[in-house]
C-alpha cells in the first residue's frame, strides 16, 4: 500500500503546480539525469563477503515551490530513478532485476552567488523491486529522505534557464525479509545525483 | 554556514553511512557428504549449482499433481536465499534424461539430476498432497546441494520430515552451501 507522505506530494505538486507557474517568482524546473547509490546491504555468508548494489540508474526529477522569505524559497521535489541491482560475490554478479525509486522532499532552497543555489530537503522515498524476491521477498518499503544540494542556471531562453542539479542524500533501508533472517541496525544508503533540464526563469535569477 | 551547522551537518552524514549488521547464520547442520577416499582419507563432497546454470530447468512427470508440487518446492527453495543464488523453472519436455552420476574419481555430475517420489499408500488417502508436498520439497532441497539430512525433526531435510517448510537451520544450511567452495562440478 502506498505511504501517505508520497501522495499527499503528487497530489500537492499536481494541484499547486498551475497556481505555481502564474506566481510572480516561481520556482519550477524539470531535470533528467543519473543517480548512483551505495550499496544497499553488506552480507557475509561462510567468510565470503557479498554486496548488493543498485546500478546507475537513469533518473527524472521535477520541483515547484515559492518564495516564502526575502532570500528563501519552499517547494516540494519529486524524483523518479529505474535502474538494475545484483548480488557480487566470489568475482561474479548476479543480476537480481529492476528497481525503482521515488522520492519526494519537501524543500527550501536560497541563494549562494550568482545563478547559484542552495537546497536542502526531507522527505520519503519509496525502493520497489521489479519482483518480490530475494532481498525484497516482503517487498519494497518507504523511507526517510534527507537531501542537500545546489543548482546552478544558465540563461538560455527569455521563458527559460538551462538547470544542472547535484544532490547528495542519504536514506535507511531495511527490508522486511532481511529483518527476518536476522540482520539488525539500521542500514542507510547515500547517493549522488546529477540532473541537467530546464527551469522557468525566475525574476530574481541575474 | 556557522560551525554549529557544520557540526551537524557532519553529525548526519556519519549517521547516514551505517550499515546494518549481517546475521551469523550460526545455526546449521551439516550438508555435505563425506566419503572414503584412496589411501585412507576422506573426500568431502560438497555441490552447489553454479550461476551459470540458473534459472535451473525442473521437469516433473504428470502424475500425482508432481508438477504442482514441484512448483511449490521450487518456490519454497527459492525464498531461501537472498541473492539469488538458486532459482527454477518448471519445464514441460524431459530432455536428455540422464541418472545422477558421481564419479568418484573426477567428481563429475551428469545432469539432470532426478528424484524420485514414490507413493507407498493408496493414492486418495487422506494427507497424500500434504505429504507428496513436503516430500518433493525435501527431495528438491537434496537436488539443491544438501546431501545431508538435519538431525532436527523440526527441519524440513530431517529424515522423515514433518514440517512443511523450510526452516531458519534448512536457510542457513542452504545459504552456506552455496557460499562455500564446492568439490563436485557439473560435467557439461
Amino acid at each position: 500500500m502506498m505511504h501517505p507522505f508520497p501522495v499527499a506530494c503528487a497530489a500537492v505538486l499536481y494541484l499547486g503546480l498551475p497556481g505555481i507557474a502564474q506566481a510572480q517568482q516561481p520556482d519550477l524546473y524539470f531535470q533528467l539525469g543519473a543517480v548512483w547509490a551505495a550499496p544497499l546491504l553488506h552480507d557475509n555468508i561462510a567468510g565470503q563477503e557479498i554486496t548488493t548494489q543498485q546500478s546507475i540508474a537513469p533518473m527524472v526529477r521535477i520541483g515547484a515551490g515559492l518564495p516564502v522569505a526575502p532570500k528563501v524559497g519552499a517547494g516540494l521535489e519529486a524524483a523518479v530513478a529505474w535502474g538494475g541491482y545484483s548480488a557480487d560475490y566470489a568475482g561474479s554478479s548476479t543480476d537480481l532485476g529492476n528497481i525503482t525509486t521515488l522520492s519526494f522532499l519537501a524543500n527550501l532552497n536560497g541563494p549562494i552567488a550568482q545563478r547559484l543555489r542552495w537546497r536542502v530537503g526531507i522527505g520519503m522515498i519509496g525502493t520497489i523491486p521489479g519482483e518480490d524476491a530475494g532481498i525484497f521477498l516482503q517487498g519494497g518499503s518507504w523511507n526517510a529522505l534527507f537531501s542537500a544540494g545546489v543548482d546552478y542556471y544558465v540563461p538560455l531562453k527569455p521563458k527559460f534557464d538551462l538547470m544542472i542539479g547535484a544532490r547528495a542524500d542519504t536514506h535507511t533501508l531495511t527490508p522486511g525479509q532481511t529483518t527476518l533472517v536476522g540482520f539488525s541496525g539500521t542500514q542507510w544508503v547515500p547517493r549522488v545525483s546529477l540532473g541537467v533540464g530546464l527551469s522557468l526563469k525566475r525574476v530574481a535569477n541575474p | 554556514m556557522t560551525r554549529r551547522g557544520l557540526r551537524w551537518a557532519l553529525l548526519a552524514l556519519v549517521a547516514g553511512c551505517g550499515d546494518a549488521a549481517a546475521p551469523l547464520r550460526a545455526d546449521h547442520y551439516e550438508w555435505r557428504l563425506f566419503e572414503p577416499a584412496g589411501g585412507g582419507g576422506t573426500d568431502t563432497l560438497a555441490f552447489a549449482w553454479p550461476s551459470a546454470s540458473q534459472p535451473l530447468r525442473i521437469w516433473a512427470q504428470d502424475t500425482l499433481d508432481l508438477p504442482a508440487h514441484t512448483t511449490s518446492a521450487i518456490q519454497m527453495w527459492e525464498a531461501q536465499f537472498l541473492y539469488g543464488e538458486f532459482r527454477g523453472e518448471l519445464v514441460t519436455e524431459c530432455q536428455g534424461a540422464t541418472d545422477v552420476a558421481v564419479d568418484a574419481l573426477t567428481f563429475l555430475l551428469s545432469p539432470p539430476m532426478h528424484i524420485y517420489v514414490e507413493l507407498r499408500f493408496a493414492e486418495g488417502t487422506p494427507g497424500t498432497d500434504s505429504c507428496l508436498n513436503l516430500t518433493t520439497a525435501h527431495e528438491l532441497g537434496h537436488a539443491l546441494g544438501i546431501f545431508q539430512h538435519s538431525p532436527d525433526p523440526d527441519d524440513l531435510m530431517y529424515s522423515d520430515p514433518i514440517v512443511t517448510a523450510p526452516s531458519a537451520r534448512d536457510r542457513n544450511t542452504a545459504e552456506r552451501a552455496y557460499h562455500t567452495p564446492t568439490t563436485i562440478q557439473l560435467s557439461r
